[in-house]
């Protein structure tokens, strides 16, 4: 069920009800109702989906106990490659085979050799890019002992489970949200006050800015022929809020809802179009992956070729990167993103050798300096050039958008609806005024510095009601699902 | 948590009186609409057909859809011509759902002895929000409880509720005047489009694709079968298009509604010319209304003697 | 300074850590360009803001060479703050 829909709000306060006030006496009781809902949460959009999970948690749960008292190191790294290539064939399978079938013929037909396609009707489970990651960082935390695996069934399924991060992340590790399943959860109000004001912002988010930018992006994208180079110029950074609202809004409501629980989730987006370069924007940007990547992806690799010098360097980032841009899709344009960022990120640490900005933008003043407006809106610009790829269906309609956006006369943007847009524009403005103003919080709506209960009431009406004005006719689903 | 749920309560509760009272004043005031979607007096002449409904008695013959039914029977001329009493309670773009709503609030009261549903595919597969909205708008308020079979109803139809509910408070009364633009309302509730060019292709328009498992045609289906609960027969009817926008409908459409039951297509038999006869992508102007209307009711004179 | 790699010398005492650790601040600072750095056993990565984990190859590579001592992966992928650096460091020197 999606997070805003009238399905999950009914779903929440019964099992927040459920949660406190019936289980709350036992710790197993707490657990098993979070693996429930987690499962009805889960098989709402198809039941068939849940056999999957179960079966990657079976796996994942069974190696863990074997390789607590497995001493021998080549056995060890079996059991750990065996809970990768469990893992990572699901994912692949379901993913990308259609993808890898579709490049082998083209590769095969390229050397005058036909083959008959059989590209299967494969439905991608929702959120498995997700949970793949999130339960592989446990198998591979315990092979390298950072982590005591666990004999308790019930936590780790909940971990593997936990619905509201389960669809769209964050992707949390074992070392942080397991153990927070091995001791009961104590209601606090400031947590649970917290989590809604993160849940009003995230909502906020995502209905007003990213729904409704989608409808402009969409618009402009899938007709780019019809429009002038500014028009899509203003399509690509429509299409920049899209997914920031609609990632970070989820996000948001993800960190939120769980806090309604008692637990807490790693930040996933702090600020990240007020990144002063590349290296910075991948430090605020979707975290818990950039996390997960360099941790099990990037040192891995960097340290084994840490002799070949820069090279090994260079190749480890590049690497790095070409698999974010394949966890996001399985089409070229992702690996053509993700190559653009790699490249970006590599020319960035020639220039600046290599030292990101220290703390955030207008660290120790109200305004930021004009170098640092300058620094954001190049990095900026960068991040949206490489949204074309992001969005677009295939290369040669990427290079088609930005061959038009060079040809084209320069007049002032012009498409359909433009009343509407000129608002989400000035919503847009106000989202970046307020989260610059609150950059130096955990999350955006955190409202301490602001005591006066009215001037808080004033802020939710307000919220609300900009959700429900701005709440868009079409519904659209979030774009991080096809993940 | 008595403290977190006594808080919450008290916020949600101002919630519930506010936000009411927010989309109105933002609705009244010079802001822009954003996406409220308010259309009293929308497009389509709705409200003055209802209003004329409820005055109207010893209806025998109804019809109902979508644009093509409105712009497409001149039901005024077709009462006088068969000498039973017509009336079209098309509406724009109208969605089985909203046909359903429409059922259920004035089937029993005005009982006809035949229902004619004009089926254009944009019609039947459709869910899309701007006939429910244009109904909210405009249905009058004494029948705002047959608003509850409406099934697809979120934030968006909330909003037109809200504002339809209490309109009567910040305008004065309404009245549509009956000539909107190029478009001149006639009792019975056809739409006649008056000052016209003639047509030429304008859009590409993409192909349609009919699904028979979408929402829109199982509640079109449930619709067939409340007409027929009552005892009603129907006859489903294609009114005609431009030959451009007949080619992009799906080739098992006919067969589809043929199973249904008395069912009649107007497109192939009928001498239209695209440039002569119709005035957009897919409507008849007067002329072809009236070539149209000859031929329906034709088609109509042994039915309604059956029926007799 | 450069260190002793005469390995009879050498031996696991608190004089030898504190050796290391003042020779680490020296690799630190000049490969994190942050001359304020100064170390503890319990010091980890996210205390340090330029110790990310581009910057850690570069430390891990710049130590190896002062010692002349090659860790193993697994070895690398387990140390959680300096301490445990310095204990490798010993091992591989005895």
């Amino acid at each position: 069920m999606l997070f805003h829909s009238l399905d999950f709000a009914i779903f929440l306060p019964i099992v927040f009800f459920l949660y406190w006030f019936v289980a709350k006496k036992n710790l197993k009781l707490q657990n098993a109702l979070i693996v429930t809902a987690s499962y009805v949460f889960y098989g709402w959009w198809d039941w068939r989906f849940l056999s999957l999970i179960i079966f990657s948690t079976l796996v994942d749960y069974s190696i863990g106990r074997r390789l607590k008292n497995e001493e021998k190191q080549s056995t060890r790294k079996i059991l750990m490659w065996t809970s990768i290539i469990v893992n990572l064939g699901f994912l692949g399978f379901f993913k990308y085979y259609n993808f890898f079938l579709d490049n082998f013929i083209a590769a095969f037909s390229f050397f005058g050799q036909e083959i008959q396609p059989n590209t299967l009707n494969i439905i991608l489970p929702v959120g498995i890019s997700f949970y793949t990651f999130q339960t592989l960082s446990y198998t591979i935390d315990v092979y390298r002992n950072k982590l005591e695996p666990t004999e308790d069934f019930i936590a780790f399924s909940a971990f593997v489970c936990f619905f509201p991060q389960l669809v769209a992340g964050p992707i949390e590790r074992a070392s942080n949200l397991l153990p927070q399943f091995y001791k009961k959860r104590i209601f606090t109000y400031e947590k649970s006050a917290d989590g809604m004001r993160q849940i009003l912002w995230g909502l906020f988010k995502k209905v007003v800015i990213a729904d409704n930018c989608a409808e402009y992006a969409n618009l402009i994208f899938n007709n780019y022929g019809d429009y002038n180079g500014p028009t899509l110029i203003l399509g690509v950074i429509f299409f920049a809020f899209q997914v920031y609202g609609d990632f970070s809004g989820y996000s948001d409501i993800a960190i939120g809802t769980s806090k309604l629980f008692g637990f807490n989730l790693m930040q996933n987006f702090a600020t990240p179009y007020f990144s002063r370069n590349i290296m910075e924007f991948w430090k605020r940007w979707h975290i818990s992956l950039t996390s997960w990547l360099t941790d099990y992806v990037f040192t891995p690799l960097a340290i084994n070729y840490r002799h070949w010098g820069t090279m090994g360097i260079v190749s480890s980032i590049f690497f790095t990167f070409l698999i974010s841009g394949l966890w996001h899709g399985a089409n070229w344009t992702f690996i053509v993103w993700g190559a653009l960022h790699g490249l970006y990120f590599l020319i960035t640490i020639l220039f600046t050798r290599g030292k990101t900005p220290k703390g955030i933008v207008g660290q120790n003043s109200v305004l930021p300096s004009l170098k640092e407006i300058g620094q954001i809106v190049l990095t900026f610009l960068l991040v949206c050039f490489s949204y074309i790829f992001f969005r677009v269906d295939s290369l040669s309609h990427g290079f088609a958008f930005i061959s038009r956006v060079c040809k084209s006369d320069w007049n002032f943007p012009d498409f359909e609806g433009r009343l509407l847009a000129l608002q989400i524009i000035i919503l847009i403005v106000f989202l970046l005024f307020v989260e610059y103003a609150q950059r130096n919080y955990d999350f955006t709506l955190d409202l301490s510095r602001f005591r006066s209960k009215s001037v808080r009431l004033v802020v939710y009406i307000s919220l609300v009601l900009l959700i429900i004005i701005y709440w868009p006719s079409k519904e659209q689903v979030f774009v991080y699902f096809q993940f | 948590m008595k403290r977190f749920l006594k808080k919450f309560l008290a916020i949600f509760i101002v919630l519930i009186l506010a936000i009411p009272l927010g989309i109105i004043i933002w609705y009244v005031s010079p802001l822009p609409n954003a996406n409220i979607k308010f259309k009293k007096g929308g497009y389509g002449h709705l409200y003055s057909r209802l209003a004329e409904l409820d005055t109207t008695e010893n209806i025998e013959v109804l019809f109902l859809g979508s644009s093509h039914t409105y712009r497409g029977f001149n039901t005024q001329r077709i009462s006088e011509r068969i000498g039973f009493k017509c009336f079209n309670l098309g509406s724009s773009g109208q969605t089985p759902d909203v046909t359903k709503v429409l059922l259920k609030s004035y089937l029993n009261e005005i009982k006809p002895k035949l229902v004619v549903y004009e089926v254009v595919p944009s019609g039947i597969f459709n869910e899309s929000i701007g006939s429910r909205v244009d109904l909210i708008s405009n249905l009058p308020f004494k029948r705002f409880n047959s608003l509850y079979h409406l099934e697809d109803f979120g934030v968006s139809e909330f909003k037109t509720l809200i504002l339809a509910v209490s309109h009567p408070i910040f305008k004065s009364k309404y009245h549509e005047p009956k000539n909107k633009g190029i478009d001149e309302y006639k009792s019975g509730g056809y739409v006649k489009r008056i000052g016209f060019g003639s047509y030429s292709k304008q859009l590409d328009l993409p192909e349609f694709t009919a699904d028979f498992d979408s929402k829109g045609f199982k509640r079109f289906l449930d619709n067939l079968a409340v007409i027929r609960s009552q005892g009603i027969p129907i006859m489903l009817v294609l009114a005609p298009t431009t030959s451009y926008d007949y080619s992009r409908y799906p080739l098992n459409l006919d067969s589809a509604y043929s199973s249904l039951g008395l069912y009649f297509n107007f497109n192939q038999s009928l001498p239209l010319d695209d440039s002569l006869h119709f005035f957009d992508d897919s409507h008849l102007n007067s002329d072809g209304v009236e070539m149209f209307n000859d031929a329906f009711i034709q088609t109509l004179c042994p039915i309604i003697d059956t029926i007799n | 300074m450069n260190f002793p790699t005469n390995k009879h010398l050498f031996k696991n005492s608190k004089m030898t850590r504190d050796l290391i650790k003042v020779e680490l601040d020296i690799v630190f600072r000049d490969v994190l360009d942050d001359d304020s750095i100064s170390l503890s056993d319990s010091t980890v990565a996210e205390d340090i803001e330029e110790w990310d984990s581009i910057n850690h190859i570069q430390l891990v590579v710049q130590i190896e060479k002062r010692y002349k001592i090659r860790f193993k992966a697994a070895e690398i992928q387990s140390w959680e703050n300096i301490g445990e650096i310095i204990d490798s460091i010993i091992r591989k020197l005895e």
